[in-house]
């Protein structure tokens, strides 16, 4: 390792650090796991590098490779699902340094940018040329282009343009070798979600849209099958996005606001259709209207569609008030959402703090369950259980985990496919047989102590156990009042 | 139960706060010292938040590397507008600088010499009290009784004085009394609270409460953005661990501005014709709220332009003198200055306008070391020339 490290010292100066009290810093992501289970992993990095140029990325790797170290690749973390996070120590290659807008092509409407460009800064350079972004995930401040297509997902815009892996058309990655390689076409399919078990993304060209005024429609539905129903409908209109969120979780958010608010529903859900002022079909209003009535669903006053809009980034804003809070979330489609959310209110309605979907053009929904809990205390483990119970109530609708990460790596055939996981397996096999990138993401273990089992199959199983058990313990409400006020 | 001044400066109070931090990084990119930092996690809000959350817990010690790194914060405060779940960053800061202090590991070397100029001087800048009326031009003549009491504050009173020329200026002009008494006023220890040392700043919060408190005054008007949220914020709270009255409004000079204007006792003579943007102090705006007073002043002057920069109002970005920054990492704070001056640049304007001296000061010598045709002045010299005609 002190061979490793002064070589790549050499060659990247102080982009490089071996500072312990740095490394700790690296040890985690978004998520927070019980302590048992992040013992299991040799979670801080013997050192972390900074690349500044997409060069220094084929430096670090080249000579990572050369020396076996494990190397995991990370931009700004903003995912829970430990995709982020080192199994066996090594190099963590940090990206959010690679941040040029290299390229906005007006005429084309596409543009390319280095890995770590963060979302939101992209979109204020987009609209400066009058043009926008297709996507946005919530965690846009701080969550980079190429973060979003190594985990996959979808976000804001994915209504109208899909998913992450339907917006990008070409990426540059470093092999773990530290050769360069294009990357486009059906190939991109082996490389997006692949949370860089393949090699690192350095740049990114993806689609963008002409700019055009949002308009934002705040529908109330009263329930689950009113707002299934809506949603359903709302593809004839054409929209931009389409999201729902629970009349608790409302609750929660107004509460937890800087300046608390009267939540705009009472009980149902509050469904937010985004439309943008290019693309309205004719006759928009009478058509809106008729599918809001039909649906059994009220148009609630365009401030609460405005304001709502504007919240868009904030889904965490909660914790304030429940800052004990585990999060389920799944990918399920369209047509059992009020099936699966019934059953989970029923299951968990004591624990319960809200619900939050997006749709997206494929007809799916991803859900976030938002659970009252900590992982603080030695029960932790057992009520985590309730955190899976949405995700065990909509894999028997068919429905599978949004990311994969650390936690879930057993599901990432559920996720992408036979087919594409058979030719993500087959492309590791190839490029990196050392198992080296990001080990214990997409494929393999990642247990140093337990090199026989696979992580997130135990976690399947366990929680599936002991979630009959976890409903017996709950945890303490706890609130926070806003502070500095 | 303990009181409300052990609570606000006792890292231990907000153990909950470290405990709600969602990791989201909404923090880290808009924080100007990560920006001009080496770039690792560690020189992020959300990095020394995880430290603090695991150092609370006893899992991590305070060393003199995150002692370095809890420094380094301007005191921005966008950090706290972006945090998905409100936490206090920038009091939480200082409240960890205090227990840096407490544990003999802080300040910095820049900071103790505060300290020490303060404890000596009553001023950070060593300055003899008897020079505090220096920057006062003939004919300027405070009341002996009247409802404002201007208070000068250090910077304008020994280094950057147009602000402070410019606002009494004003006051006459507008027959507006005042009661001033330079030579008595003692710092209003923003630098020292800003830093941790909260011992170092009782004695000069007392005497300033005190003194103003025998002047009687309605109201207390300074230009700079520091004193004016010091006095805004920590000075109730101390006056009451203190056991004195504090039922003063305090105001910064932009908000008697905009009232006169708006009450038409401010009368306006002549057009400026000229291009300008503005910078939003930090302490001025998101600290108390102060985005619309500056630029009801300038949309009062006819003949100005106003173009506001990419980053502006609540999302301004900051002149890197803040927080301690200036004294101890000066080219840190070059380097954030240089940054906001690029972006004054990109806007076309001939003129940065700001409303506190810190900033004023800051951004002279950036424009000087960039060597860039641009104007820096205060809103308030604008005004002066409007009204003269």
């Amino acid at each position: 390792m002190a061979d490793f490290l002064s070589e790549l010292q050499d060659k990247l100066g102080t982009a490089v650090t071996a500072d312990p009290q740095i490394c700790r810093v690296y040890d985690h992501d978004l998520g927070e796991m019980p302590a048992i289970l992040l013992s299991l992993f040799k979670r801080t990095p013997t050192a972390v590098v900074l690349p500044k140029t997409c060069d220094d990325v084929h430096h670090a790797l080249a000579i990572a490779y050369a020396h076996k170290v494990p190397i995991t690749p990370r931009a700004q973390a903003s995912s829970g699902y430990g995709g982020t996070m080192p199994t066996k120590g090594g190099l963590v290659v940090d990206l959010s340094r690679l941040r040029s807008i290299v390229e906005i092509d007006q005429e084309k409407l596409t543009c390319t940018v280095e890995a770590g460009v963060v979302w939101a800064d992209l979109e204020a350079a987009l609209n400066k040329v009058g043009l926008a972004l297709c996507i946005c995930p919530t965690s846009g401040p701080s969550s980079t282009v190429g973060g979003l297509f190594a985990m996959g997902g979808m976000g804001i815009g994915s209504m109208r343009y899909g998913s992450i892996l339907d917006v990008v058309t070409k990426i540059e990655v470093v092999d773990p070798d530290g050769s360069f390689r294009q990357v486009e076409g059906s190939e991109l399919e082996t490389y997006a979600f692949s949370q860089g078990t393949l090699g690192i993304i350095t740049k990114l060209t993806l689609n963008v849209r002409k700019a055009a005024q949002i308009l934002p429609y705040a529908i109330h539905a009263p329930n689950a099958k009113a707002a299934e129903l809506l949603m359903q409908s709302l593809f004839l209109l054409n929209p931009y996005s389409v999201s729902a969120v629970s009349a608790e979780y409302l609750d929660m958010q107004s509460r937890s606001a800087k300046h608390p608010y009267l939540p705009p529903i009472e009980s149902g859900l509050l469904v937010l259709a985004v439309f943008t002022g290019d693309e309205l079909i004719p006759d928009f209003d009478p058509w809106l209207n008729k599918v809001i009535s039909s649906s059994g669903c009220r148009l609630l006053a365009p401030e609460v569609g405005q304001h709502e809009w504007e919240a868009r980034f904030y889904p965490m804003r909660i914790k304030r008030n429940a800052p004990a809070l585990l999060v389920g979330e799944y990918l399920v489609d369209l047509k059992y959402f009020s099936d699966v959310f019934n059953e989970v209110s029923a299951k968990l309605k004591y624990d319960v703090v809200g619900f939050e979907g997006f749709v997206n053009r494929e007809r799916k929904v991803s859900v976030l369950v938002y659970v009252q809990d900590s992982a603080e205390d030695l029960l932790s483990l057992v009520r985590m259980g309730k955190a899976m119970v949405p995700l065990h109530i909509a894999s028997k609708f068919g429905g599978c985990v949004y990311a994969s990460g650390l936690w879930f790596n057993a599901s990432t055939r559920s996720i992408l496919g036979d087919s594409r996981t058979k030719r993500l397996l087959a492309r590791k096999h190839d490029l990196d047989p050392l198992m080296l990138m990001n080990p214990g993401k997409c494929c393999g273990h990642g247990l140093t102590h337990l090199p026989f089992a696979l992580l997130s199959k135990a976690i399947w199983l366990g929680t599936k156990l002991i979630t009959p058990l976890s409903c017996f313990f709950r945890a303490k409400p706890r609130t926070l009042a806003p502070k500095g006020e | 139960m303990a009181d409300l001044l052990d609570s606000l400066m006792n890292l231990d109070s907000f153990r909950e706060d470290l405990k709600i931090c969602a990791r989201c990084g909404f923090c880290k990119n808009v924080c100007p010292t990560h920006k001009f930092s080496d770039g690792f996690e560690d020189t992020s809000p959300r990095g020394r938040l995880y430290f603090l959350a695991e150092y609370v817990q006893g899992k991590e010690s305070l060393t003199p590397e995150w002692v370095d790194r809890l420094y380094r914060c301007t005191s921005r405060e966008r950090c706290m507008e972006v945090c998905q779940t409100q936490i206090p960053l920038v009091p939480l800061w200082e409240a960890a600088r205090a227990r840096t202090v407490k544990m003999g590991l802080g300040p910095m070397p820049a900071h103790k010499r505060l300290r020490d100029a303060v404890k000596k001087f009553f001023n950070p800048y060593g300055e003899p009290l008897e020079k505090q009326r220096d920057w006062m031009l003939d004919g300027m003549q405070e009341a002996k009784s009247a409802e404002i009491f201007v208070f000068g504050g250090c910077t304008a009173s020994y280094r950057v004085p147009n602000m402070l020329r410019t606002g009494i200026q004003i006051l006459q002009k507008a027959n507006i009394p005042y009661m001033y008494r330079g030579g008595e006023e003692y710092c209003c220890a923003s630098p020292i609270l800003r830093t941790g040392q909260v011992e170092a700043a009782e004695a000069l919060i007392k005497h300033n409460i005190e003194l103003i408190a025998q002047s009687k005054a309605k109201y207390v008007v300074t230009p700079c953005g520091g004193c004016s949220k010091t006095l805004k914020h920590d000075y109730p709270v101390w006056a009451k661990k203190l056991g004195l009255t504090w039922n003063v409004k305090v105001m910064h000079f932009c908000e008697i501005y905009a009232r006169l204007i708006e009450e038409g006792q401010i009368k306006i003579q002549k057009e400026i014709n000229k291009v300008i943007t503005y910078h939003d102090p930090c302490h001025v705006g998101r600290a108390q709220g102060l985005f619309e007073e500056p630029r009801a002043i300038i949309k009062a002057i006819p003949g100005l332009k106003l173009l506001e920069m990419e980053h502006h109002g609540p999302d301004s970005r900051c002149c890197g003198a803040g927080g301690g920054v200036k004294s101890n990492y000066p080219k840190l704070a070059d380097q954030i200055c240089q940054d906001r001056v690029k972006e004054a640049m990109e806007t076309g304007a001939e003129m940065l306008a700001t409303m506190c001296p810190f900033c004023q000061g800051s951004f002279n010598q950036a424009v000087k070391a960039l060597n860039v045709p641009l104007e820096v002045a205060g809103v308030d010299a604008l005004l002066l020339e409007a009204m003269e005609g």
